[in-house]
């Protein structure tokens, strides 16, 4: 365990302690209720974290801050609770079943009809880096990552659908909350429909288990994937960033778009649309960490592609 | 795939699409079982969400727990949200804690990476030792409190009591 900036080892922690602690509430309910309740009316600028969890219960102050933890300081000086309405809707979370057992069974008409007219023009592709590099949009919401990879991916084929339209599609779904994220093996289904919906030539497609000749066959054909992976790997600021500054929990996953494969002087490089950061417009890898961070996640990748002239991507 | 990599996956919600287990899920805790001289493991995943603004991210109740055997294999799964739910009392709608706990708030993302990866490597050891000793090594039970939050403490005190003990026993000191 790491020691304190002020030298010597951090108290020992007690958990026999907090243990017997716990005992003191009726229900664990009530101590957690009561420890939410402290939060919401936690404010920063008046006092620090300690102080207000001194004036909840010494004893809990005590065990959480100076045993349980090394370092008792709370980071950061915002009231990180200022924008939140712990009342509203959005924070009752749907059922999983709605979230996860998608039926397409999506009625695209109600907006997509009126959003983009000419969205069965002839679809094109330049695979160009600079052209993919163009295309790179940050994302407008802390879980829509692979919303807007995918409004990336479709930019490129020239449909200017918006970062909200997919973000709509995805929710009629039932394979995107914006609390929780995307499923993204749903992500090929989703988009079939809408593309079938829409006479648009193209075709979305899973990939499990690739392999790197699998995608540099993909970007020879001017195909540019998305791919899910742990974005804590292949963040540039890893290194000298710390968690606190990291956006998230680094364990969680992560959707980019695969725009070219490199040979630099150091080993291959995977090039990145990473609309997460925003350096993320082209973010160059090295192949080895690109590749460690996608296999946490099963070597995923949704390609969209033209459909040739009998109807076969 | 070896079950550290197995314990990665489902803590990164790699799975999350054949049973909904994502959002904040610590590595797990293990479950004794006698009958097969090893253990297995229990995964709790915790409702997150971030501030749109600051992009903070709090931590909210447990919305469903996973069990693996010793092989890695999944054999129960249940979704608080549908039914059994053991926390009844406790509101979706409130926020227990806040992302990241202080004693890994200042270590940078590789160290903390590198740290969790090592505690995951651990378990293969640890898997047949536990059912009859109800210990853990001191190194792993170190290495646990560390990279888990402590907001999954008291859920564990309930859902697995024999690992709550041993990962709580006072660290012995040296002379």
């Amino acid at each position: 365990m790491e020691q304190g900036e002020g030298g010597g080892a951090p108290p020992a922690m007690d958990y026999a302690s907090f243990e017997s602690y716990l005992d003191n509430f009726d229900t664990q309910s009530d101590l957690f209720d009561a420890y939410a309740d402290l939060m919401q009316s936690y404010d920063p600028s008046a006092m620090s974290w300690g102080e207000q969890l001194a004036l909840f219960d010494p004893d809990f102050a005590q065990m959480v801050l100076e045993a349980s933890y090394d370092s008792p300081a709370m980071p950061g000086t915002e009231n990180i609770w200022a924008d939140m309405d712990f009342n509203a809707d959005p924070w009752v979370l749907p059922p999983e079943q709605a979230l996860y057992q998608a039926e397409m069974q999506v009625d695209f008409a109600p907006y997509l009809d009126a959003m983009q007219p000419d969205a069965t023009a002839a679809v094109t592709a330049d695979n160009s880096l600079a052209d993919a590099l163009s295309h790179w949009n940050q994302q407008d919401h802390p879980y829509s990552c692979a919303v807007a990879t995918t409004e990336m991916i479709l930019d490129g084929y020239g449909l200017d659908f918006s970062e909200s339209d997919i973000a709509q599609v995805f929710q009629d779904a039932g394979i995107y909350d914006p609390q929780q994220g995307t499923a993204p093996t749903e992500i090929d289904e989703t988009l079939n429909a809408l593309f079938e919906h829409q006479g648009i030539g193209l075709e979305a497609r899973e990939l499990d288990n690739w392999q790197v000749s699998d995608l540099q066959e993909l970007l020879d054909k001017g195909v540019r994937p998305l791919i899910a992976l742990d974005a804590a790997e292949t963040w540039p600021g890893s290194e000298t960033s710390t968690l606190n500054e990291f956006m998230g929990i680094p364990d969680s996953g992560h959707a980019v778009q695969l725009i070219a494969i490199e040979d630099g002087p150091d080993g291959q490089v995977a090039v990145l649309n990473d609309p997460a950061a925003p350096e993320g417009k082209g973010m160059r890898v090295p192949m080895d960490t690109f590749l460690d961070a996608c296999d946490d996640f099963g070597n995923l990748a949704i390609a969209v592609e033209q459909k040739a002239a009998g109807g076969e991507a | 795939m070896t079950l550290a990599k197995t314990i990665d996956r489902v803590c990164k919600g790699a799975f999350s699409d054949e049973v909904p287990f994502s959002g904040y899920v610590p590595p797990p805790a293990l479950i004794p079982d006698p009958a097969h001289k090893s253990s297995g493991l229990l995964f709790i995943s915790f409702v997150t969400a971030r501030s749109p603004q600051t992009g903070k991210t709090a931590i909210f109740r447990p919305s469903a727990v996973l069990r693996l055997n010793g092989k890695g294999k999944l054999v129960a799964f249940r979704n608080y949200r549908e039914a059994g739910d053991q926390f009844p009392s406790l509101r979706w709608s409130k926020p227990l804690a806040m992302w990241p706990h202080p004693a890994v708030a200042g270590m940078t993302v590789k160290a903390y990476t590198e740290k969790r990866d090592a505690l995951l490597e651990m378990y293969e050891a640890e898997l047949p030792r536990f059912p009859a000793s109800r210990a853990l090594s001191p190194g792993f039970a170190e290495s646990w409190r560390l990279i888990a939050h402590p907001v999954v403490l008291p859920f564990l005190k309930e859902l697995a009591p024999h690992f709550y003990k041993a990962v709580s026993a006072p660290v012995a000191k040296a002379a």
